[in-house]
């Protein structure tokens, strides 16, 4: 699969189809990987892939100009198809290979709670796809690993003990806006959180500044996120972002049917309306 | 008709005390506040608890407002729009009906009672219907109790 892939790299750039490829290679210490960006030819053996491959290299496709290369797991490519619909990144610059992921685990060796309930083990969309030589479906299915599973036990608490809950993460938060960096879909290049007149977000992490930064941050990307995960992997005090973002698909997909990612085509759902969206809250 | 009290006590009467809930109601300029302007000059009698800020349609009102009304401490936000199909934008209120039907998830899910946040459809011809809703909304509101979210005594608690 490897020898596949730095191939499929190599001719890309040989053809001068890309001029940089953004992958993954080994860390230093050979025990995880990191993302690295290669522009020639003698640079592809630095690619790798396996397990570790966590990252959503999706998010350098803004900065980095020119015809871009990248590989992407099947999540990725949901993101790269969200960024699409918001017209943040011309398909034509952009050479997708796409890899067969079975699951990623982290740094501890388990498999990320994403993928246990993934969908798009084959990407949704490619120009070279990468298949996996070993059969599919290492991960053995547990009763517990439905879709939205992860909300069950914070649904089936009552209003105030969600409220305790989750200003107990809350109160955890550094304001280091890990989450927003690391986010593919946050790419405003001036965010709200820093926005002084009017001040919309206290900066300090005080309980109340930070309960209006996660409430802000959770819904600028309802009908948006594509559950990568990576704000919950990079949150350093660990905060389940994952369930924020996660409860919002769930709504999103129960009231209007849209699932993000999917479809390029498509207007996300907090742009577009139907005349007959339900209303029964409304009096 | 027969009432005989004077107009001194009938406006004791309307006082917001201060226990009494305190309500941010964001109002579209076309419709909304017109319809609450009609019931005033109409002498409609509603709950004096609810505080109206003019938008220039409801479409404007970002979910923000109604959370920083929460955390400034207010006790419950209304949002109030014209009826679907009649916004003088064409489709602002379409808008709002989407963000607001997640938000109000979104709202729940974190923790805030339901209770607190309300919207309506009230037309710049629907008086009564905006003095009926502020009634419902009013006592909704004062189920749900007084705002304590970030009060010192509940961070104490915590």
């Amino acid at each position: 699969m490897l020898e596949q892939l730095r191939k499929k790299a190599k001719e890309l750039l040989k053809n001068k189809e890309v001029e940089v490829i953004i992958g993954y290679q080994k860390s230093n210490n050979n025990s995880f990987t990191t993302p690295c960006f290669i522009e020639s030819e003698d640079g592809v053996d630095r690619l790798t892939w396996d397990e570790h491959c966590v990252y959503n290299l999706s998010l350098y496709l803004k900065e980095v100009k020119g015809k871009v290369g990248i590989v992407a797991k099947g999540c990725d490519v949901k993101s790269i198809v969200a960024l699409m619909q918001e017209n943040q990144i011309d398909r034509d610059r952009i050479k997708i290979i796409a890899l067969e992921c079975q699951a990623q685990v982290d740094q501890e060796g388990q498999i990320l709670e994403k993928c246990r309930t993934c969908q798009v083990h084959i990407p949704g969309m490619y120009d070279e796809l990468v298949r996996s030589k070993t059969s599919p479906s290492k991960i053995e299915s547990k009763e517990s690993d439905k879709e939205y599973s992860v909300l069950e036990e914070l649904e089936a608490k009552s209003t105030p003990e969600r409220w305790q809950f989750w200003q107990r993460q809350f109160e955890k938060c550094i304001r280091c806006y890990a989450c927003r960096q690391v986010c593919p879909l946050c790419y405003c290049s001036e965010c709200i959180s820093e926005k002084t007149a009017p001040q919309w977000i206290l900066p300090s992490p005080s309980l109340k500044g930070n309960t209006t930064w996660n409430i802000v941050r959770a819904f600028h990307l309802a009908g948006r996120c594509i559950d990568c995960g990576e704000c919950e992997r990079v949150c350093p005090v660990n905060i389940p972002l994952r369930r924020l973002n996660k409860k919002m698909e769930k709504e999103i997909q129960t009231m209007f049917n849209y699932v993000p990612g999917l479809d390029s085509k498509k207007k996300p759902p907090l742009v577009d309306f139907r005349v007959d969206d339900p209303q029964e809250f409304i009096r | 008709m027969n009432d005989n009290r004077s107009v001194k006590e009938k406006n004791l009467e309307l006082k917001p005390s201060p226990e009494k809930v305190k309500i941010a109601a964001f109002l579209c300029k076309w419709c909304s506040y017109a319809g609450a302007d009609l019931a005033g000059g109409s002498r409609k009698k509603y709950p004096p608890n609810v505080i109206v800020i003019r938008t220039s349609c409801s479409a404007r009102t970002n979910p923000l407002f109604v959370w920083k009304s929460l955390e400034k401490g207010l006790d419950g936000v209304l949002v109030s729009g014209c009826h679907p199909g009649e916004c003088h934008y064409s489709e602002g209120n379409y808008h709002t009906r989407r963000n607001f039907a997640v938000f109000r998830k979104l709202l729940e899910y974190i923790g805030i009672e339901p209770e607190r946040f309300h919207m309506s459809w009230v037309s710049a011809a629907e008086g009564d219907k905006w003095a009926q809703v502020v009634k419902e909304v009013v006592k909704t509101v004062e189920s749900a109790g007084p705002n304590t979210y970030f009060s010192k005594k509940k961070e104490d608690n915590a």
